[in-house]
């Protein structure tokens, strides 16, 4: 076995690298396996917010959007029901039909809301035009015609007692930014 | 001489170690088991995403179930285990598609696939935060499952790390209706179980 001052400086300078190089190559190859997962993780919690007020519009995700109406109403079973209408304009709707569509409304204490499936009496009687339209994304663009608004509405059945309601509006080719509009101050 | 004895009960100890980890591992199943809440009846059972509280479980050998006019009588093997209660979301809308009947001896059995769900059941509503509403549950389970039993309700059965909440029933089994019979309103909530009590 040799043993010489040469070779033992040798193997311990083999070895050092080799755990310097474990360092690097160990956190290296965590990131790479989990990469796809912190990208997915990124899109769905670190969102950045683009805000616009009621009627304002602004671009996003390829088209001009706009809030035409976001108001609350005396709901059934003592719940107050908020109608949110929207519309984007787009130059290419049709490549916007297939991509999935996100509305919520969220209070000032963090609750959120999904839109329901299907509108409260109010709003079939106050708004009828409104529950004829899609909610967000996929047909609402589909139907319709360059040059043209893509006109979309959706209902949420809140407590009356929410304050400080934001609606957010976020298409899956734009993430991680979504579009906010808070309740207007009456 | 040292050096060798230091290797061999390191290396035993590592043996040991490894032989312990081996035996005491959980299974993959019990690392995403549901994060359970337990309560009892007449009190509101708090999980992290949902709340349930639960005031009524009546037990009959015949379930009528009137929609509109029509009824119909579903007979049982069994008994019908009926139970009623107020659920509602804490800071997310969701949906609450599992319900379980657990015997004290440990089976499941999952809510009844034979009563239309035009009646308005757990499976098919959604719960909107600040939004409390009423849940109709029915079981059809052998009567020796009645006894002890214990409601547990989830989000989904699904994903892994959910909520659950268990609540005992004060149900005897000794106490069975002859008939029970749901009558579908046009109020909130949209049943009632007659006969009232």
């Amino acid at each position: 076995m040799d043993s010489s001052p040469a070779k033992v400086t040798s193997t311990r300078r083999g070895y050092w690298l080799s755990m310097m190089a474990l360092v690097v190559a160990l956190p290296a190859a965590l990131a790479v396996q989990t990469w796809g997962s912190i990208k997915d993780w990124r899109s769905q919690h670190l969102r950045q917010p683009l805000s616009a007020s009621l009627g304002q519009p602004i671009d996003y995700a390829g088209a001009n959007w706009t809030v035409t109406r976001f108001t609350r109403l005396a709901g059934s079973a003592g719940s107050t029901v908020v109608l949110a209408e929207f519309e984007a304009l787009a130059a290419d709707p049709k490549a916007l039909g297939s991509v999935p569509c996100e509305v919520r409304l969220s209070d000032g204490s963090g609750r959120e809301w999904r839109p329901t499936l299907f509108a409260d009496p109010v709003v079939r009687k106050q708004y009828p035009e409104a529950e004829q339209r899609s909610l967000c994304g996929g047909m609402a663009f589909a139907a319709t015609e360059p040059g043209k608004p893509a006109r979309m509405a959706a209902s949420f059945s809140i407590p009356p007692a929410a304050s400080g309601l934001t609606l957010s509006i976020a298409l899956y080719s734009g993430l991680p930014s979504y579009l906010i509009v808070s309740e207007p101050r009456t | 001489m040292m050096r060798m004895v230091r290797s061999t009960l390191a290396l035993l100890l590592a043996a040991a170690v490894l032989y312990g980890m081996q035996h005491t591992r959980p299974l993959y199943s019990d690392i995403t088991s549901p994060i359970v809440a337990s309560g009892g009846m007449n009190k509101r059972v708090e999980a992290r995403a949902f709340a349930l509280s639960l005031d009524s479980a009546r037990v009959a050998r015949v379930l009528n179930v009137e929609t509109f006019g029509k009824s119909k009588t579903y007979t049982s093997s069994g008994v019908w285990v009926v139970v009623e209660g107020e659920a509602e979301a804490k800071f997310e809308t969701l949906g609450l598609t599992s319900g379980e009947w657990l015997s004290r001896s440990g089976v499941r059995h999952v809510l009844t696939d034979r009563v239309p769900a035009t009646i308005g059941m757990m499976p098919g509503d959604v719960y909107q935060p600040g939004l409390p509403r009423r849940v109709l549950l029915m079981f059809e389970v052998p009567e020796d499952a009645v006894a002890g039993g214990t409601v547990v309700v989830a989000p989904t059965k699904l994903l892994p790390l959910d909520d659950e909440i268990r609540i005992a029933t004060n149900v005897s089994g000794k106490d069975i209706e002859p008939a029970i019979t749901i009558r579908r309103t046009e109020e909130r909530p949209p049943w009632t179980v007659l006969p009232q009590r």
